[in-house]
């Protein structure tokens, strides 16, 4: 059984930005993923009908080739983060 | 959908699309937009599984196993991966930064554990359904494989090719290009030191011995040395290879003749 992706789909959009059959697939999402478990086949079949829909829910997470400020920041921000967690 | 009008994208341009830095994100989505149709090979879905997904697999793992943020830092950090730490801070970043809840551990773990499970699955899929075709000449078995999860516990092994594991037809799809091969070898044996990558050695070392026995041993993860020029032969189908690998495929497409298209991440940087 698989956890419940997150998603936004209706960011900064209107019922009416939708068509019939959009928000019909989002009313299956919705439907599906406010079940307590997810099987792995019913979470693939809602991303799969959400990126179909040019949904995009993927976090920018490659690191590839930062520049060295960009990773000092970031471990300025772990070593904050360290602190508060003690 | 033909292949011959395609344009291939090379395994880093898929990582460029999920790339931290915005300009150099927004370049390599463009491409895809502007570049229709589109394809892959077959064993960018081996490379893509076995560098980011596995990546996101193991910084999974490590939070999931910690009892504090702190043994999760010191984990991640004693494994050597400073991609997984780097993809941490970048998560915690992008779920508020400095305001992010840290504590109490349990409910921030929770949160980080949710977050990386649906991208496991999430940015698979879409990786999977960002290309108009995925070229598959050699049938490679462990491209057919998905990531595990059993029950959270996600897995992205490759396993070894073995007989009793593997079925492809990748010594057939070789032996097609021999001519190509060869002429690769012997540039590659011109090629001055400080232009021969340790990718660009393997190659020429692997070639050698496919030219010298006729025949390529596969067995093992063979081929997981020579992705570059696998990915670049499957993409002669095609009317050329969108990548940001300027070292490898400058030398690689003279040889094996097709276009080269440089995605110029480091001009995109600067600009």
């Amino acid at each position: 059984m698989n956890r419940i992706p997150i998603f936004v789909a209706s960011k900064d959009k209107d019922i009416a930005d939708f068509s019939a059959e959009e928000l019909n697939i989002l009313r299956d999402a919705t439907y599906t993923l406010r079940q307590l478990r997810v099987s792995r086949n019913d979470s693939k079949r809602i991303i799969q009908k959400l990126l179909a829909m040019g949904v995009n829910m993927t976090i920018p997470l490659a690191t590839d080739g930062i520049s060295d400020k960009e990773e000092k920041s970031l471990d300025q921000l772990i070593g904050s983060l360290i602190e508060r967690s003690k | 959908m033909s292949v011959m009008n395609a344009t291939f994208f090379d395994t880093d341009m898929f990582i460029h699309k999920l790339s931290i830095d915005p300009p150099v994100r927004r370049s390599a989505q463009k491409e895809f937009i502007e570049n229709k149709p589109s394809a892959m090979s077959e064993f960018s879905i081996v490379e893509f599984k076995g560098n980011y997904i596995a990546c996101l697999i193991l910084l999974r793992r490590k939070i999931c196993d910690s009892a504090s943020f702190e043994t999760a830092c010191a984990r991640i950090l004693n494994s050597g991966d400073r991609r997984a730490k780097l993809m941490l801070v970048q998560l915690i970043k992008w779920l508020g930064g400095f305001d992010f809840p840290i504590k109490p551990w349990e409910k921030a773990q929770n949160m980080l554990l949710t977050h990386l499970d649906a991208q496991i699955e999430v940015v698979w899929e879409t990786f999977l359904s960002s290309v108009d075709r995925i070229e598959r000449q050699f049938n490679c078995t462990r491209a057919t494989e998905e990531p595990q999860d059993n029950n959270g516990k996600w897995t992205a092994t490759i396993p070894k090719c073995r007989a009793n594991n593997a079925n492809c037809k990748i010594n057939n799809f070789l032996i097609n290009f021999l001519s190509e091969i060869k002429l690769l070898s012997s540039e590659l044996e011109k090629l001055s030191p400080e232009k021969k990558t340790k990718e660009l050695e393997k190659i020429h070392n692997i070639s050698k011995q496919l030219i010298e026995h006729n025949k390529f041993s596969w067995e093992g993860s063979t081929c997981r040395q020579i992705g570059d020029l696998l990915i670049a032969l499957e993409s002669k189908s095609g009317i050329g290879l969108l990548s940001s690998n300027y070292k490898e495929h400058n030398i690689l497409s003279k040889s094996l003749d097709y276009n080269f298209m440089h995605f110029e991440v480091v001009k995109i940087r600067s600009k």
